[in-house]
């Protein structure tokens, strides 16, 4: 901690950003405590950040959470002077950004700090290499040398072999690694994340922060990231700060957070986090890897389970129902002595639903030898929950 | 505020049903013997002779009368199909079905207005003086220099008549008889306001020209020409242009209806005749006294009595000679008219507009005339590009352009067929200077319109001062500029360049700066998050994203360039332009049909090239930008 406090890369002090004509009154109003929507009556001024005053660790993940509204994409856009504060000031390793000369803020934003947003902000008319290599660019460096570059961070993000692919080709979370890897490409000091995963589904978001969470360890970059998910935010985060309104609630590490919330605002948010309450089966369940129809013979289910390396298969009928499970041992004795499928499928199996509550199936899971098989309301079969994701889903 | 809306309207409506009451009774009252059409073909001495008929019809016969405007070939028709009533002038020898038309009893030719009037070859009084050696069109051989032709320095120019007249075929025939195509290109400026106009320029100027012109004109009365002398005229060779123009028969003409049903006043119109002089003196009249024609009539009326007793019977004259003398006052102006009649009218000076633009012609004529050749040369250099590439690599062009752009085979084949067509109905040359007239103009439009869209895209007081001018550019009548840009920058290409662009531009910058401004912000953002400059974000992000807009905007400006390729001719730019007006001129319909049917081919190719490139840039395959930054 005491080590951390003294490797500072950003201090922001006394920030305020105020929008409209009358912002003097409104923030002398603010300093007499008023609350910003009363501001914003008398005045017609909206503030949108107020007295903001952060440390920012280097090569850690500085997460800031707020619901939409309060003020953190603002905020996060006044470290590379997207945004200019109208109080107060912003030191970048001791420097004063808002004396950066118009090259000076050129020259930091192509070397210091480098941003991923939420739609991506993909050029459409560059591929994947070229939107990767676009900072590289700008900083006027050569052709050879900004493409070997950007094929280096392309590959780090697991995107090879998609170099000369449109972005419009890519899935969402693929384009993502695009934006992360055009963050990357200038080897920045600096990454700001806004809400970078809010646009991609559940699991494909889990992934992202899992990667997220190595490239950070392994390059050790300094990332300041902002969502709305207080899950999100307590695994990502070293350190966590909550805003409302425009202002700092609290900063403090995860731990420090569940245990000692500042406020009622605070424990709400920190509450909303048990997972097992709000995300459903559907969210974890996956597809099998193969399944077997009870009009198939045994040397096929037999053939599909070694193929796929797996010790039992589902049954399903014509209409894709869910008829029971097959163990390999099984299959084999029955096939040796000649009975047929029917005989030794296992149809005493564990269901639950896609809209269930994990939290609902956990006993379940606890017990269940086999995966628990999901069913849609038609009887059909969706997919499969195993035990590890059930577990998984809760960290 | 519906409701009050409403019971604004309701009491709008009774008011003015209350007032309507009253004049409508009092219409009724003097003898009405109904309304007689005139046609008005535009130039003066007809307006004259209309208003000199008419006001005889109004103060003798009791008629009221009103004029239709028309071209000649346009209001002739309108006479056959008695859509007109009374045609003061007919330039029978200036309209080629003339003879046959009054032959098959189609309408009735009343008299002979006047048959004294010149036509031919007039050169300005100052060039006369400085070239006593200029007497004949003969002469013309050894002058071709000091005419020269400002679209092609190796000749000089001899301006025509108005497309689709007689008399300007035959002095295209006349050119080549006396030898002069060697020395002089032929120009026909596709209008009367086109010839006028170049005329009055060459006039403040003080600049030679030589040019066909006809009398009796405001224009030959109020300037100093002088008529080149000719052989004398000789019907056998006259049609292969050898010999001077004969005197125009000019005849009064009415439509058969109406000299079944007005006797009285056909009796009147079969007696009347004035002169080219006569006419000339009324027009000279009205042009120094800043007169109406109603009022040059009455003056002329008085200044010749001896007309009166020509025209009417006595008792007749005696009628006329009340109201002209009494000057009976207006009786339409009654008391409640000024709820009617808007009643405050102050005239705008619109005569020092007209003094300022030509003496600015006349002044700025270094600088005018530099900007002429330069857009000039740009056409040229189209031309030149266009005269160069044999008919089937053209078409092969389109072929293979259309293939590509559209994916199908079967559009590049389409296209390819409808441009051989044109070639087929012997349009191809035309085809290729509309061709590079348009592209001349596209070229410029971009060149202007792209800078200026993302200027305003980028700067919101720019787009507020813009936004009216666009509209003003896109709603305001070609005509309206067509003439000054005949004035500042004379006859042929050059006008017919700026005239174009003027019209085609806005929508390339209101395309590119909507393109602009709806690339996604966040993309945007992107770029200046990377340290981009201004100029890297324009045009490495800004620009690339809003292209397949700014496509859309030069299409459209393409098109709308097509569009204006037949009134560039009505000031002299040649092509499939000129060839529609000379048939439009001729009621030739066919010849019309072939000619606009090649517009609309040169259109559509157009378009459809323009659009695929568009929309297979979309679905491609992104490509890297190569460049390093400045």
């Amino acid at each position: 901690m005491t080590n951390q406090e003294k490797d500072i890369i950003i201090e922001v002090q006394h920030i305020s950003k105020l929008y409209g004509m009358n912002r003097q009154d409104a923030a002398r109003m603010m300093e007499a405590g008023k609350d910003k929507s009363e501001v914003f009556k008398k005045t017609g001024v909206s503030v949108a950040l107020w007295d903001i005053n952060l440390k920012i660790p280097r090569g850690k993940i500085f997460v800031i959470i707020g619901l939409s509204g309060s003020g953190k994409s603002t905020l996060v856009r006044c470290f590379n002077r997207l945004n200019r504060p109208t109080s107060g000031s912003i030191l970048f390793e001791g420097r004063d950004l808002s004396s950066l000369s118009k090259r000076e803020l050129l020259e930091f934003r192509r070397t210091k700090i480098s941003m991923v947003f939420q739609s991506f902000g993909l050029m459409s008319h560059r591929d994947v290499l070229g939107n990767v290599a676009y900072g590289l660019e700008v900083k006027g460096i050569s052709r050879e040398e900004r493409e070997r570059k950007a094929m280096e961070t392309i590959s780090m993000v697991g995107l090879q072999g998609w170099e000369h692919q449109s972005c419009a080709n890519l899935s969402g979370g693929m384009r993502q690694r695009v934006g992360i890897a055009r963050a990357l490409a200038n080897d920045p000091e600096v990454l700001l994340m806004d809400e970078p995963f809010s646009a991609l589904d559940p699991l494909v978001r889990k992934d992202m922060q899992f990667e997220l969470l190595q490239l950070q360890r392994k390059l050790g970059k300094t990332v300041i990231f902002i969502t709305h998910d207080i899950d999100e935010a307590f695994k990502l985060g070293d350190t966590v700060a909550i805003m409302r309104d425009g202002k700092i609630i609290q900063v403090d590490t995860p731990e420090e957070m569940s245990a000692h919330p500042a406020d009622d605002y605070v424990s709400a948010f920190i509450n909303s986090a048990d997972k097992s309450k709000v995300v459903s089966v559907r969210n974890i369940m996956i597809t099998p890897s193969a399944i077997v129809r009870t009009t198939d013979s045994l040397d096929h289910a037999i053939r599909v389970m070694s193929k796929n390396a797996l010790s039992t298969v589902y049954v399903v009928d014509d209409q894709i129902k869910l008829v029971g499970i097959l163990p390999i041992r099984d299959a084999i004795q029955a096939r040796n002595a000649g009975s047929p499928m029917a005989d030794v499928v296992h149809t005493d199996l564990q269901t639950t639903t896609p809209d269930a509550l994990v939290a609902d199936i956990m006993p379940m899971a606890a017990e269940a030898v086999y995966p628990i098989a999901v069913i849609g309301d038609d009887q059909q079969f969706k997919g499969i929950v195993t035990k590890a994701s059930v577990l998984s889903s809760l960290i | 505020m519906k409701k009050l809306l409403t019971a604004l309207l309701a009491t709008i409506l009774i008011a003015s049903g209350a007032f309507c009451a009253l004049p409508v009774a009092a219409a009724e009252t003097p003898t009405s013997r109904g309304e007689i059409i005139f046609a008005d073909v535009g130039w003066d001495s007809i307006k004259l002779n209309n208003a000199l008929a008419g006001l005889i019809a109004e103060t003798v016969f009791g008629y009221t009368w009103t004029e239709i405007p028309g071209s000649t070939p346009i209001t002739h028709e309108a006479l056959i199909n008695g859509e007109v009533d009374v045609v003061m002038e007919e330039w029978s020898d200036n309209i080629p079905s003339y003879y046959s038309d009054l032959d098959a009893g189609k309408f009735t030719e009343l008299s002979i207005n006047f048959n004294d009037n010149y036509q031919g070859l007039y050169i300005p009084q100052y060039v006369a003086d400085a070239n006593p050696g200029l007497k004949s069109v003969k002469d013309l051989k050894d002058y071709a220099d000091l005419f020269p032709d400002p679209e092609d320095h190796s000749k000089g120019q001899i301006l025509g008549g108005i497309p689709g007249w007689e008399a300007t075929e035959i002095m295209a025939k006349k050119i080549e008889a006396y030898g002069l195509s060697e020395y002089y290109n032929y120009m026909i400026p596709g209008s009367n306001a086109a010839l006028d106009s170049a005329i009055t320029s060459a006039w403040d100027k003080e600049e030679p020209i030589v040019t066909y012109y006809w009398e009796p004109t405001w224009l030959m009365g109020k300037y100093d020409f002088v008529l080149l002398e000719d052989s004398p005229y000789d019907p056998e060779t006259y049609q292969d242009g050898i010999g001077a123009y004969p005197a125009v028969t000019v005849t009064v003409a009415v439509s058969n209806s109406f000299y079944e049903e007005n006797p009285e006043f056909c009796a009147f119109l079969s007696k009347y005749h004035t002169s080219s002089s006569l006419i000339s003196e009324g027009l000279a009249y009205m042009q120094d006294n800043k007169a109406t024609h109603s009022d040059a009539a009455k003056w002329m009326l008085t200044q010749h009595p001896e007309l009166i007793d020509e025209w009417l019977e006595p008792d007749q004259a005696a009628l006329l000679m009340a109201a002209i003398g009494g000057d009976a006052s207006d009786a339409r102006k009654g008391p409640e008219n000024w709820i009617f009649q808007f009643p405050l009218v102050l005239k705008p000076d619109t005569e020092a507009i007209d003094n300022a633009v030509r003496s600015f012609a006349a002044s700025a004529s270094p600088v005018l005339d530099k900007i002429q050749g330069g857009l000039g040369a740009l056409v040229t250099m189209f031309q030149w590009l266009l005269n160069h590439i044999p008919w089937f690599l053209l078409i092969l062009l389109v072929f293979l352009l259309g293939w590509f752009s559209r994916r199908k085979l079967s559009s590049g084949i389409l296209y390819a067929v409808i441009l051989t067509l044109v070639g087929v109905v012997g349009l191809w040359e035309e085809m290729k200077i509309t061709l590079a007239i348009v592209l001349a103009s596209v070229f410029l439009s971009l060149l202007l319109g792209i800078p200026i869209g993302i200027l305003t895209s980028y700067s919101p007081r720019a787009n507020r001062i813009m936004r009216p001018i666009l509209d003003t550019m896109q709603t305001m009548p070609v005509f309206v500029y067509l003439i000054p840009a005949l004035l500042l920058f004379g006859m042929g290409n050059a006008s017919a360049v700026i005239a174009t662009v003027i019209y085609a531009i806005v929508p390339v910058i209101r395309l590119t700066c909507l393109g602009i401004q709806q690339v996604d912000h966040e993309v945007v953002e992107a770029a200046h998050s990377f340290g981009s400059t201004k100029r890297q974000t324009l045009f490495k992000v800004q620009i690339p994203q809003a292209l397949p807009t700014i496509m859309t905007g030069v299409n459209q400006t393409l098109m709308m360039a097509m569009a204006m390729v037949v009134t560039c001719s009505m000031i002299g730019a040649r092509g499939l332009g000129m060839e529609v007006l000379n048939a439009v001129n001729r009621i030739e319909i066919g010849r019309g049909l072939v000619a606009g049917g090649c517009v609309v081919v040169l259109a559509v190719i157009l378009d459809r090239l323009t659009q695929g490139w568009f929309t297979q840039d979309k679905k491609s395959e992104p490509t890297v930008e190569n460049d390093t930054n400045p």
